[in-house]
């Protein structure tokens, strides 16, 4: 009971950072923004599976950003003091969840920029939604474990990039297929069998990160 | 001299498979037949190009050969005439019918002859019926007495189209992933057992494995790009198990990169046996699972990205089980050097 | 110090132009044989390209052996110092 406490309390703490510095989030909105809109510029007709593609490039690019300063942040001694409260793993836990979180919104601002924008090739809505949180989730998972591992390896903005786009491919590939369902270009036969599969993969590297992170932590 | 027995093993293998993986003949295959399409009711000569069939050392009689679709519908050569040691003359007369009621059907060419066994170019020629009668056309084609196939004496490596001798990469190709892939494995049990005591030992280990595994990684890359372009027409393909490497090397070029960019030898330990431990969970889904989804031009797609039955046959299996072992003991060797340098290094750096 | 420092990095960058060159050699090989003669690489059951892979293969390790000796040489002047 205590430690889903200390979870609620890192998450509010991490929202409230995010609030209280509004110019990250009006950073990342006006990014994608302005990417979809060079996007819609350059690509006057959009193929779905040109639609698709880029939907996911634009996702991790601005996920990339985003989880950037995911442990950056935590300098200051205020920060230092929450984490000599808390778990290891409460802590990672934390991320995980705000991270998802903050990637579903960005997900779907993403999406909604697209449909505004571009066009909306969209045939099952909620198969794609369904893609969106799956790619939130493994994103989230991968990346909030990378941003710990880049924010100790010194400079982390460039580590950040080439630690993690490799890492994220497998994934990527997985939510490539269940969104391509969601724009009819899959047939959709496969649908619960990649869902299984990837919730798989995305459980072992929850434990696996699980495993790992206090030992990151400690350094 | 006796700690270092596993050393000679490598040598030992590898000299076996250099010399057995070269030595080993092909057994004899069709390259090509012409021409391919011919027509119902014509009778034909077809100008057959053989490859290691020895044909200087057989006489014309000892040749049989049949058209087939199926290997209950079959008809003989007329007439077989050896040309010279590669090209072989057969005739064969062409029944008006066909057995399919289609106007065009595909039809393999097998050529049989004592000591060198039967061979076949499957679906290499076309035939073309103006008009179709089923029945007669299975009465027609049922004369070809396909039996009593002689089998090649000695020991051989299977011909297969296109591939023709570079089925012997499978050897130094193949072998090299396979041997990528355990070092990696046995690269992530001394991070965790890093993790575990922190003994700096481990991680030095750990990471002369990876060092090497990425080299192997780097050579399946570029020794199959060079057996792509012979048989698949390009350096680079979009095919799955190519790209999943590709970024599998990635993957452990951003642990190398990381490595370098810490400082601090403890912190540099920890967090890249965690990175290492953490990108091996990733690489099993790319290269178990994703490989399964897509097609792929490697052996053993849609639905099996094993390498094995049809695609492994005994007598490679005889030279491409030991080559698996001998990079495997010369990657460790070679990771071995790596490790005493790192030792020397860091007792300098002490000292 | 500077200039030490500087001589350093052109060593080091010899180094890397020679096994750039090595694999552009091995490459320019690779392609002139196919232009000047298309059936090099095809001829004889196409056995000149597991050659090729075997060259390759060779050409890593010596590559590694250069790097390994490269390192050690390092190690050598600063038992030296």
């Amino acid at each position: 009971m205590n430690q889903i406490n200390n979870v609620w309390h890192l998450i509010v703490k991490d929202f409230n950072i995010e609030i209280r510095q509004r110019y990250i989030l009006a950073s990342i909105l006006l990014y994608v923004i302005s990417t979809v809109f060079i996007i819609s510029k350059i690509l006057q007709t959009v193929s779905p599976m040109l639609w698709n593609a880029i939907f996911w490039i634009l996702f991790i690019f601005t996920a990339v950003n985003a989880m950037m300063k995911s442990f950056n942040q935590e300098i200051s001694s205020r920060e230092l003091y929450y984490y000599y409260l808390a778990s290891p793993v409460e802590i990672i836990i934390a991320k995980f969840i705000y991270n998802f979180i903050s990637l579903i919104i960005m997900g779907l601002l993403i999406f909604g920029s697209f449909i505004i924008f571009i066009n909306n090739p969209i045939d099952h809505f909620a198969i794609f939604i369904v893609g969106i949180i799956l790619g939130a989730l493994g994103v989230s998972v991968v990346f909030t474990l990378v941003s710990a591992i880049a924010s100790k390896g010194g400079n982390s903005a460039t580590l950040m990039s080439v630690l993690s786009i490799p890492l994220i491919l497998p994934i990527i590939l997985f939510n490539l297929r269940i969104t391509a369902m969601g724009l009819n270009i899959l047939g959709s036969t496969t649908f619960v069998n990649d869902i299984l599969m990837l919730l798989a993969i995305i459980i072992i590297l929850v434990g696996v990160s699980l495993i790992l992170f206090p030992q990151i932590w400690r350094t | 001299m006796k700690k270092n027995w596993w050393k000679f093993l490598a040598i030992i293998l590898m000299l076996y498979v250099l010399i057995l993986g070269f030595l080993m003949p092909l057994k004899p295959g069709i390259i090509s037949v012409s021409p391919q399409s011919l027509n119902a009711g014509s009778q034909i000569t077809l100008k057959v190009k053989t490859y290691n069939a020895k044909l200087e050392e057989l006489k014309s009689a000892d040749f049989r050969a049949w058209l087939l679709n199926d290997t209950s519908f079959a008809i003989a050569a007329s007439k077989i005439a050896v040309l010279n040691a590669q090209t072989i003359d057969i005739d064969f007369e062409i029944p008006t019918y066909l057995t399919s009621d289609d106007k065009i059907v595909d039809y393999s060419l097998v050529i049989d002859a004592p000591k060198i066994g039967s061979f076949v170019l499957p679906a290499s020629i076309i035939i073309k019926q103006d008009s179709i009668n089923v029945s007669k056309g299975k009465d027609l084609w049922s004369k070809g007495n396909f039996k009593h196939l002689n089998h090649y004496e000695g020991f051989a490596i299977p011909f297969r189209n296109i591939l023709y001798e570079t089925l012997r990469n499978t050897y130094f190709h193949v072998s090299l992933w396979f041997s990528m892939f355990i070092l990696y494995l046995v690269s992530v049990i001394y991070s965790i057992k890093f993790l575990r005591n922190k003994n700096q030992d481990f991680d030095t280990i750990g990471s002369s494995l990876v060092e090497v595994g990425t080299l192997f990684g780097v050579l399946g890359l570029i020794t199959g790009s060079i057996w792509a372009k012979n048989t698949w027409g390009t350096y680079w393909t979009t095919d799955v198990k190519l790209n999943m490497a590709a970024v599998s090397m990635m993957i452990y070029a951003a642990y190398l990169i990381l490595r370098s960019s810490i400082q601090d030898e403890d912190r540099k330990a920890i967090i890249s046996s965690a990175y290492n431990i953490f990108a091996f969970f990733i690489i099993i889904p790319l290269i178990f699972v994703i490989p399964r989804l897509t097609d792929s031009l490697h052996p053993g797609n849609g639905g099996n990205p094993g390498f094995g039955g049809e695609d492994l046959d005994n007598t490679l299996r005889l030279v491409f089980y030991p080559a698996i072992i001998a990079f495997t003991l010369m990657g460790f060797w070679m990771s071995n050097l790596i490790i005493r340098y790192k030792k020397i290094k860091q007792k300098l750096s002490e000292s | 110090m500077k200039i030490k420092s500087l001589r350093k990095l052109v060593f080091t960058w010899n180094y890397r132009i020679a096994f750039l060159i090595c694999i552009l050699m091995f490459l320019s090989l690779d392609s002139s044989a196919q232009n000047a003669d298309a059936d090099f690489f095809q001829s004889i059951g196409k056995i000149y390209v597991v050659v090729a892979v075997v060259v390759a293969i060779f050409i890593g390790l010596i590559l590694f052996m250069w790097n390994l000796e490269r390192r050690i040489k390092k190690l050598e002047n600063q038992i030296g110092d």
